[in-house]
C-alpha cells in the first residue's frame, strides 16, 4: 500500500529552519540573484559557505566527518534553500545521493576518501547515466569497462550530464561484463575522475541557452580498482536502491517557489480579486500537500525504509504541479513576459522556458507511472 | 491507507461489510433501521466530544468506503458541536447541524417576557428530514449563539444531493428553541470540521473506487489481455492512486495539525479533495467502461457521493479563497513564512480561544 503518514517538525527542526531562513535572508540582502531549484547556476563558493554552517552532508555519520543528523534535517535545510532561491547545484548530487550511495555500497576506503570532502564541498559529483541510445531504458547502456592490471579501461559516451563542467567525479554506470540474458546483470558504477586522461567534456546548451548539461566522452580512460563503487556487477541494484532519496525531495515541487514569493511581494500592495485569490489558494493547497508527503518520506528514510514507489509518486505529481504552477503564475501576471524586465520577469521567463525539463530529468513521468502501476497491480494481486 | 484511527475504522468497516453483503448495493438504501440500531448499541451514533477528531474521521472514512446511507457523520458533527456549546442531546435522538451554509441566516429575537423565538432559513441541511433535533447558530443582536430546535417545529422543503442523500431546505418562522447556549464553538470551526469530515469520507470512497478499478482492470480482458496490461489504463490507475494518496495525506495533515494551522490545513484538504476526487471519479468511470455507468454497478454509489461531497461544507473554490486570505494579509511576511512559521512565531502565537477539535 502507498502511504504517507503525516508528521510535524520538532522544535529542534523548527529552530534549524529559523537559522537557515535567517541565513538566506541575509544572503539575499547582499544582492544575490534568485535561482530556480536544481537548474540553478552552480556556485561552489556558496556550497562551501553553507558547508561551514554544517548544512551539506548532514546525514553523513560523524565517523566520516559528517554531522550525524537526519534525513528530516536535510529536508528542512533544502526546502528552505529552495524556497529562498539559493544556488544549490554544485553540491546537490553529492549531498542528495552520492553520499547515500557511498554509505550503503561503498568500500570503507571509498567512504573515508570521499565522505569528509562531500561534507566540506571539496568534492562535487555528477551523474553519468544517460547515453545517446539509453534514456528511459537505462539498463541498455553501452559504455563499457574492461579489466586491466589494477583497474578498468573505460570507453563510451554519456549525455545530458548535468554539472560535468565543474564536477570532480562522474558516477558512471557502465557494463563490466558482456551483455548476457538479462541486461540488468553485469553493470557497475565507476567513480570516474573527470580530469583523467581520455575524458572529454563538451557543453550542450539548454533551451534557455544555459550551460547546464554536457556530453562526456571516455576514450580508453584508466579507472583504478578502488574507484569501482562497491562490488562489480552490483550497478543496477545500486542505481535502483537510491531512488527513494533521489526522487522524493522538495526539489521536485519547489522549483518555482521563489517566483511565487516575488509575486506575493509585488502583489501585497494591491487587492487580490476573487479569481486571483482562488488561484493562489489552490496553488498553496498543493504546496502544503506535497510538503507533507515529502516530509513523510524523509521520516521513513530516517526509520531505515526506502519508499521508492512513494518517492516516484511525489516526483510525478510534484513535477506536474510545477508546470501547473508556472501556468498559474502566467495567468496571475496576465501580460507578455519580458525576459529583460527585472528579476521577477527574468525568473518567470526562465521558468516558462525550462519547465519542460522538470518532468524529464531523473526519470520521465511516464516511466515513474510505470513503476507505480507495477506496484499497484502487484499489491492488488496479492490481496486478491 | 491512513485510517486516522485504525481500530475504529476496522470495527465500523466490519459492521458495514456484513450489512452490505446482505443488502447488495443501492444508491440510497431504504432507511436501514437495523444497522442504525446496531451502530447505536456500539456507541457510534453518540460519538461526540469524548472522541477525537481522528476518531470522527476514521468513522467518516468507513462511511465513505461503504457508502453508508445513514446520518452517522452529521450526527457526530452535531453532537460534538452541541456538547461544546453545552446543549443537551439525548442518546436516542438523531441530531444534525443547520445553518452552516454560506448565506444561511437565523435570527433570534427576545420578546418582552424574555422568551426567545427564531426566524430565518437554512439551506441544504444534511438529513434534516430524518432528524429529531437540529442545532443551529443564531444571530441575537451582535452575538451568535447556538440553539436547539425540534425538527417538528420547522418547515421543510425536502431535496437530495447528487447521491440522493437528504439535503433539505428549512424555513423557520418564530420557532421557540428548546434550549439556547454559548457562542462557542465558532461557526467557522464547525463548518471547517464538517469540511474535513466530508474529505475524510471522500478518502474512503476514493479508495473504494481505486480498488474497484484495479480489480476490474485485472479481470476484464480485451484484445486477449487484461486491461491492466495497457499502458494508457495503467496511467489512469496511477493518477487515481495519486489522487487517493494526496487527499489522504492532506486530510491526515489536518487531523493531526497543530492548533494554529488547523483552519489552513482543513482549507487545503478540502481544496485538494475537490480537485483530486474530480480526477479520480472521471478516471474510475473511464476504466470501468459502460458497465460502470449503470445503476446496477456499485461504482456510482461512491462517485455520486464524491461529486456532492466536493461541494458540501464549502466548495474547493470557496476554501481556496479562504486559504489565500489566510496567507495573504496586509502584515503577512509572505505566503511561505505563513505556511512554515518560525519557531518564535509559533511559540508566541495567540490562537484566540483554544479552538476545540
Ligand atoms: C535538465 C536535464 C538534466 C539531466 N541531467 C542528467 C544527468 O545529470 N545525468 C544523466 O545521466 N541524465 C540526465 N538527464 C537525462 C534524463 O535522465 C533523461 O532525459 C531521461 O531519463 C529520459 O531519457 P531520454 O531523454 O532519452 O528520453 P526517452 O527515453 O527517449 O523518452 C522520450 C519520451 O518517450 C517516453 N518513453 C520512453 N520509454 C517509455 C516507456 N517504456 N513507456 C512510456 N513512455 C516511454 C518518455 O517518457 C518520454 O516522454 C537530464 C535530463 C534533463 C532534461
Amino acid at each position: 500500500m502507498i502511504t504517507f503518514p503525516s508528521s510535524e517538525l520538532t522544535d529542534d527542526e523548527l529552530a534549524l529552519r529559523d537559522q537557515v531562513r535567517a541565513f538566506m535572508a541575509d544572503y539575499r540582502a547582499q544582492g544575490h540573484r534568485l535561482q530556480l531549484g536544481i537548474n540553478a547556476e552552480p556556485d561552489p563558493e556558496f556550497s562551501k559557505l553553507i558547508s561551514r554552517r554544517g548544512w551539506v552532508g548532514m546525514s553523513i555519520p560523524v565517523e566520516y566527518s559528517g554531522h550525524g543528523r537526519t534525513a528530516v534535517d536535510r529536508f528542512v535545510v533544502v526546502e528552505e534553500m529552495l524556497a529562498a532561491g539559493a544556488p544549490i547545484s554544485a553540491h546537490w548530487v553529492g549531498d542528495r545521493q552520492t553520499a547515500q550511495m557511498l554509505l550503503r555500497f561503498g568500500t570503507e576506503a571509498q567512504k573515508r576518501r570521499f565522505l569528509p570532502r562531500i561534507v566540506t564541498s571539496d568534492v562535487f559529483f555528477c551523474l553519468g547515466m544517460s547515453e545517446p541510445e539509453s534514456g528511459s531504458d537505462l539498463a541498455s547502456v553501452r559504455t563499457r569497462a574492461t579489466r586491466t592490471d589494477g583497474g578498468w579501461i573505460l570507453n563510451g559516451q554519456k549525455v545530458w550530464t548535468s554539472g560535468a563542467q565543474y564536477a570532480d567525479y562522474a558516477v558512471t554506470l557502465c557494463r563490466t561484463e558482456p551483455l548476457g540474458q538479462s541486461k540488468h546483470v553485469g553493470l557497475s558504477q565507476l567513480l570516474v575522475d573527470l580530469k583523467a586522461d581520455g575524458v572529454t567534456v563538451s557543453p550542450i546548451r539548454l533551451l534557455n541557452g544555459a550551460h547546464h548539461f554536457n556530453e562526456v566522452f571516455f576514450d580508453d580512460v584508466f579507472v583504478p580498482d578502488e574507484l569501482l563503487l562497491g562490488k562489480p556487477g552490483d550497478g543496477w541494484h545500486q542505481v535502483t536502491s537510491e531512488l527513494a532519496h533521489e526522487r522524493s525531495g522538495p526539489d521536485r515541487f519547489l522549483s518555482v517557489m521563489p517566483i511565487v514569493q516575488l509575486l506575493y511581494e509585488r502583489q501585497r500592495a494591491r487587492d487580490l480579486d476573487l479569481e486571483m485569490s482562488e488561484m493562489l489558494g489552490r496553488l498553496f493547497a498543493m504546496y502544503m500537500t506535497f510538503r507533507s508527503m515529502s516530509l513523510s518520506i524523509a521520516r521513513r528514510l530516517d526509520a531505515g525504509e526506502l519508499p521508492a514507489v512513494e518517492a516516484a509518486l511525489v516526483k510525478d505529481m510534484g513535477t506536474e504541479f510545477e508546470n501547473q504552477a508556472v501556468a498559474v503564475l502566467r495567468r496571475l501576471v496576465n501580460a507578455e513576459i519580458d525576459p529583460r524586465g527585472g528579476e521577477f520577469e527574468a525568473l518567470l521567463a526562465d521558468a516558462v522556458i525550462t519547465a519542460p525539463t522538470f518532468t524529464l530529468r531523473g526519470g520521465t513521468n511516464e516511466v515513474l507511472r510505470g513503476v507505480i502501476a507495477k506496484d499497484l497491480i502487484r499489491n492488488r494481486r496479492r490481496v486478491a | 491507507m491512513i485510517n486516522f484511527n485504525d481500530d475504529l475504522f476496522e470495527v465500523a468497516s466490519k459492521m458495514f461489510e456484513r450489512k452490505q453483503a446482505a443488502a447488495r448495493y443501492h444508491a440510497v438504501e431504504p432507511w436501514a433501521q437495523d444497522l442504525w440500531d446496531q451502530l447505536r448499541t456500539s456507541g457510534f451514533t453518540t460519538l461526540g466530544r469524548d472522541a477525537t477528531v481522528a476518531d470522527h474521521c476514521a468513522l467518516a472514512k468507513a462511511v465513505g468506503a461503504y457508502a453508508v446511507a445513514l446520518p452517522l457523520v452529521d450526527t457526530g458533527l452535531a453532537r460534538w458541536a452541541a456538547e461544546h456549546a453545552g446543549l443537551s442531546v439525548a442518546d436516542e435522538e438523531i441530531v444534525v447541524c443547520a445553518g452552516l451554509a454560506l448565506g444561511d441566516d437565523l435570527v433570534g429575537s427576545v420578546d418582552a417576557s424574555g422568551g426567545m423565538s427564531i426566524t430565518g432559513h437554512a439551506r441544504r441541511v444534511p438529513w434534516a428530514s430524518r432528524a429529531d433535533v437540529l442545532i443551529a447558530p443564531v444571530r441575537i443582536g451582535d452575538r451568535v449563539r447556538w440553539a436547539r430546535l425540534r425538527r417538528a417545529d420547522v418547515d421543510f422543503n425536502e431535496s437530495v444531493n447528487l447521491a440522493s442523500e437528504p439535503r433539505d431546505d428549512l424555513t423557520i418562522t418564530a420557532v421557540v428553541p428548546t434550549e439556547v447556549a454559548d457562542e462557542a464553538p465558532r461557526v467557522k470551526d464547525v463548518r471547517a470540521r464538517g469540511a474535513l469530515l466530508r474529505a475524510a469520507s471522500g478518502v474512503g470512497a476514493m479508495e473504494f473506487a481505486l480498488n474497484a478499478s484495479l480489480t476490474y482492470a485485472e479481470q476484464r480482458t480485451q484484445f486477449g489481455r487484461p486491461l491492466s496490461g495497457f499502458q494508457a489504463v495503467q496511467h489512469h490507475l496511477v493518477m487515481m492512486a495519486e489522487a487517493v494518496a494526496s487527499v489522504s495525506s492532506a486530510v491526515d495533515a489536518a487531523v493531526f495539525s497543530p492548533p494554529e494551522q488547523r483552519l489552513m490545513r482543513v482549507a487545503a484538504a478540502k481544496v485538494i479533495f475537490g480537485e483530486q476526487s474530480a480526477v479520480l471519479t472521471r478516471l474510475a468511470h473511464q476504466v470501468h467502461g459502460a458497465i460502470g455507468a449503470t445503476e446496477e454497478h456499485p461504482l456510482h454509489t461512491r462517485t455520486r457521493r464524491l461529486w456532492s461531497w466536493q461541494d458540501e461544507f464549502g466548495t474547493a473554490t470557496q476554501w481556496a479563497v479562504e486559504l489565500a486570505t489566510q496567507l495573504v494579509f496586509a502584515t503577512s511576511p509572505g505566503a511561505w513564512p505563513v505556511l512554515t512559521p518560525p519557531l518564535t512565531v509559533l511559540a508566541s502565537r495567540d490562537v484566540g480561544e483554544t479552538v476545540p477539535w
